[in-house]
C-alpha cells in the first residue's frame, strides 16, 4: 500500500519536473500575434537553416526569438527562484509563514531597485542596488530578532517593521522622482514581464541560476536545518555557515527577479504549501519540484495575460489576485501544514 | 462605446438661479459649482493653464506638484505662479489643513487620482470636481467654457474656443475627407513606457490618422491609457510611432532612437521606414495652446502633401500668443524639449 503511495507520489513528481519543458513549448505559441504551431515550428526550422525557409515572415523570427523566448524563460526563471527560496526559507525557519516578504528581502530589494531607477538610471543595473538593500534589510530582521527561528513572532514582528521601513523609503524616492521617472516606476512596481528582453536575462539569470543551483544542492541540509540547531550540530552541520548560505542564496535571487520584474506577491508563500500538500515536508522533494511548480505557475499566469486579451494586466497583480483565492480554497480542503 | 463609458459629462450641467449649477465630473461625481469662484484651488495642471489662458491667474491659491515644481513650461506662462503653496503630492497625498488655510470656493483634481476628490469633500465639504479632456477637444473646449463662467470671463472663453474650433476646421478642411486607408496608422508610445498608450487621442484623428488602439478599454476609470503586448504593436504594424516628447529629453524614458533600435520591433513599418517620432502628448493631461500646435504637427507628418507650406515655428508661437499673450513661447519649448524636426521649415 505504502510502495503504491509512493510510487504514485514519484509518478506526480516527474509530471511536474516535466511539466515547464510542456508549458514552455506551449507556452511559444500563445501571444495576440496569431502563428499557428505549423507557422512556429516552420519559424524554429527558419532560425536554424535561413535557408531553407525563406518565405517565413521577419515578424515571426522577432515574435518567437526577441520576444516570446525572453519572456517565457524569464518567466520560468522567476516563478522557479521565487518558489524556491520560499522553500527554503520556510524550511530554514521551520515556520510555513516565512517568506522573502516577512524577511523584509523583498522590500529592501524594491528599494535599492528603485533608487537605482530613480537616481543612476536604465544604464546602470537594478540588481545591484537590489540585492545590497535586501541584505541589509534582511540582516536588519534577522539582527534585530536575534534568535527568531526558536520566537516565531518576534521574527514576524521584526519583519512587518523593517517591511514598513523600507516601504516607506520606497515612498521617499517615488516622492523625490521627478514625475516622468515615477511613471516608469509605477509601472515597474505593478511587476510586470511585458518588456522582457534578453538584456534582462543576461543580467538577472546569471545570479538566479547561482542562488537556485546553491539552494538545490543544500536542499538535503535543509532537512536538517529544520530540526534543532543542537540536533543539526550532532550531525555535523556547520549551523550557522549554512544559515548564511542560504539565506545569501534567497537573497540574491529575490533581488536579481524583483530588480527586473518588479513584485511579484505570494508566489514564494504559495508554492512551496502546494508543494508540501502534495509530496510531505522532505526539502530533498520540495525543493526541485516548487521550482518546477513556480516556473509553471507564472508561465500559464502569463500565458493567460498574454493569450485573453490584447491588453496586458501586470502579473504582480494577477499572481496576488488569482493565488490568493486559490490557496485559500486548497487550504480549506487539506487543513494541514506541512514543515 | 468605449467613448461613452469615457465621455465627459460637463455639459449635462444643470442651473440653479444664483446657486451656481451641477456638472458631471469625470468620475461620474455629480459636483455643485458655486456660480463664481473667487478662489480656486487647482490640483489639476490642464485646468491651471487654462486659468492662466483666460488671464484669471490671479485666481489660483494652490498647485499640484507636478506644475508647481515640474512643469518646464509654466514658469514662463505664469511666473508669479512659482510662489504658490503646493498642495498635493506625487504619492497621491494632499495636505488638507493647507486646503483649509487657503480656503478655496472649487477645488479641481484630476481623474486619474480615483480616492482623492471624495476625500478632500467629505472631509472639508468643499466642491471638488475631478475633470480632465480626456484626450476630446470637446472635453477641452467644455473645461474653458466652464472656467470662463467660474472666473467671468465668458467673453475670453469664447474667443479661445472659437480660435480653437476654428483652427482644427482649418486642419479638417486643408485634409479634405479620408477614406479609411488614406490615414497612416499611428501608435502612441505615452506615460514613460513603449506599451503604455491611449485608447483615445483626437489630436490624431484629426490630423488625419488613425491610432490602432482606438478600440480599447482604458484600464480604469479616470484615465484613457491601457498596456498592451509587444505582439499586439507588430500585429498593428502601425506605419508611424508617436513617442510622447513633452518631457525634457533627460527625463525621457522612452526616446525616438531607443525604440528605432528596438530589434525586438525590427519589421513593425513605422521602424524599418524610420518613421518614429517624438509628439507633444499629454503633459499632465493638455496644454490648450500645445494641443493646437501638435494637432498641426501631426497633420503635416501624415499629410505632407497638403501641409508642405507650413511654418509650425511661426504658427506655434502665433498659437501660444493668442493663449498666453506671449512672444517666442513655441521656439523656446522647442528648443528646450529638442524637437528639431518640428521647427524644420
Amino acid at each position: 500500500m505504502s510502495g503504491q503511495k509512493n510510487s504514485r507520489a514519484r509518478g506526480l513528481a516527474i509530471f511536474f519536473l516535466v511539466l515547464p519543458l510542456i508549458l514552455f513549448l506551449v507556452s511559444l505559441t500563445v501571444g495576440s500575434y496569431g502563428i499557428s504551431p505549423h507557422g512556429l515550428f516552420k519559424t524554429i526550422l527558419s532560425v536554424v537553416s535561413p535557408a531553407s525557409h525563406p518565405d517565413v515572415p521577419s515578424a515571426h523570427r522577432d515574435i518567437l526569438l526577441r520576444i516570446r523566448l525572453p519572456r517565457i524563460l524569464l518567466a520560468m526563471a522567476v516563478g522557479a527562484a521565487l518558489s524556491v527560496s520560499g522553500a527554503s526559507l520556510q524550511a530554514l525557519f521551520k515556520n510555513p509563514l516565512v517568506n522573502e516578504y516577512i524577511l523584509g528581502i523583498s522590500s529592501g530589494a524594491a528599494f535599492g531597485a528603485a533608487l537605482s531607477l530613480v537616481f543612476l538610471g536604465r544604464a546602470f543595473p537594478p540588481q545591484i542596488a537590489g540585492f545590497v538593500f535586501a541584505v541589509v534589510a534582511v540582516g536588519a530582521v534577522l539582527l534585530i530578532s536575534g534568535k527568531a527561528e526558536s520566537h516565531f513572532i518576534t521574527l514576524l514582528l521584526t519583519g512587518i517593521i523593517v517591511t514598513a521601513f523600507f516601504s516607506a523609503l520606497l515612498s521617499l524616492v517615488e516622492f523625490f522622482a521627478s514625475p516622468y521617472v515615477l511613471q516608469a516606476l509605477f509601472f515597474w512596481l505593478m511587476g510586470s514581464l511585458s518588456l522582457a528582453s534578453w538584456k534582462d536575462l543576461y543580467i538577472s539569470l546569471p545570479l538566479i541560476a547561482i542562488g537556485v543551483v546553491v539552494l538545490f544542492l543544500l536542499r538535503w541540509r535543509l532537512n536538517v536545518l529544520s530540526m534543532s540547531d543542537e540536533e543539526a550540530r550532532s550531525l555535523g552541520v556547520n549551523v550557522l555557515r549554512e544559515k548564511i548560505l542560504v539565506i545569501a542564496a534567497t537573497t540574491l535571487i529575490t533581488a536579481a527577479a524583483t530588480a527586473i520584474v518588479g513584485i511579484i506577491g505570494w508566489l514564494g508563500f504559495i508554492v512551496p504549501h502546494l508543494v508540501r500538500m502534495m509530496f510531505g515536508a522532505d526539502n530533498r522533494r520540495v525543493v526541485p519540484v516548487s521550482a518546477a511548480v513556480g516556473a509553471s505557475l507564472m508561465m500559464i499566469a502569463d500565458d493567460i495575460i498574454r493569450g485573453v486579451s490584447s491588453f496586458e494586466i501586470p502579473i504582480g497583480i494577477f499572481t496576488s489576485l488569482v493565488g490568493i483565492p486559490v490557496f485559500l480554497v486548497l487550504l480549506k480542503k487539506s487543513r494541514k501544514v506541512w514543515l | 462605446m468605449l467613448i461613452a463609458l469615457s465621455a465627459f459629462f460637463l455639459s449635462a450641467g444643470t442651473l440653479f438661479p444664483g446657486q451656481g449649477r451641477t456638472v458631471k465630473d469625470n468620475l461620474h461625481r455629480t459636483v455643485a459649482v458655486p456660480p463664481r469662484a473667487e478662489r480656486i484651488l487647482s490640483l489639476q495642471p490642464e485646468i491651471t493653464r487654462i486659468l492662466v489662458a483666460l488671464g484669471a491667474a490671479d485666481r489660483l491659491v494652490g498647485l499640484d506638484y507636478f506644475i508647481g515644481r515640474n512643469d518646464h513650461l509654466f514658469k514662463f506662462l505664469f511666473p508669479d505662479g512659482t510662489g504658490l503653496p503646493v498642495v498635493s503630492m506625487p504619492d497621491e497625498s494632499i495636505n488638507k489643513e493647507l486646503i483649509v488655510r487657503l480656503d478655496p470656493d472649487i477645488i479641481f483634481t484630476s481623474p486619474t487620482e480615483l480616492q482623492v476628490p471624495d476625500s478632500i469633500e467629505r472631509s472639508l465639504g468643499i466642491p471638488v470636481a475631478a475633470l480632465a479632456s480626456m484626450g476630446r477637444f470637446d472635453g477641452l473646449l467644455e473645461e474653458i467654457e466652464l472656467i470662463g463662467v467660474l472666473t467671468g470671463r465668458e467673453e475670453r472663453a469664447n474667443e479661445l474656443g472659437r480660435y480653437f474650433r476654428k483652427k482644427i476646421r482649418f486642419i479638417t478642411e486643408s485634409i479634405g475627407p479620408l477614406g479609411p486607408e488614406a490615414r497612416p496608422s499611428a501608435y502612441l508610445a505615452f506615460w514613460s513606457s513603449l506599451v503604455r498608450t491611449p485608447v483615445f487621442y483626437e489630436p490624431v484623428q484629426v490630423a488625419g490618422g488613425r491610432n490602432v488602439a482606438d478600440h480599447l478599454l482604458p484600464s480604469y476609470l479616470g484615465t484613457i491609457g491601457t498596456i498592451i503586448t509587444l505582439e499586439q504593436l507588430i500585429e498593428w504594424n502601425p506605419d508611424i510611432i508617436l513617442i510622447q516628447g513633452s518631457f525634457l529629453p533627460r527625463e525621457r524614458e522612452v526616446t525616438v532612437e531607443g525604440v528605432r533600435g528596438d530589434k525586438r520591433l525590427g519589421s513593425v513599418k513605422a521602424i524599418r521606414q524610420r518613421r518614429v517620432h517624438y509628439t507633444l502628448g499629454f503633459w499632465y493631461w493638455w496644454d490648450p495652446a500645445g494641443v493646437l500646435v501638435e494637432t498641426l504637427y501631426l497633420g503635416r507628418l501624415f499629410h505632407p502633401e497638403k501641409f508642405g507650406w507650413l511654418d509650425l515655428e511661426k504658427e506655434g508661437n502665433a498659437i501660444y500668443e493668442m493663449f498666453y499673450k506671449k512672444e517666442g513661447i513655441f521656439t523656446g519649448l522647442m528648443k528646450s524639449l529638442v524637437l528639431h524636426e518640428w521647427t524644420e521649415k
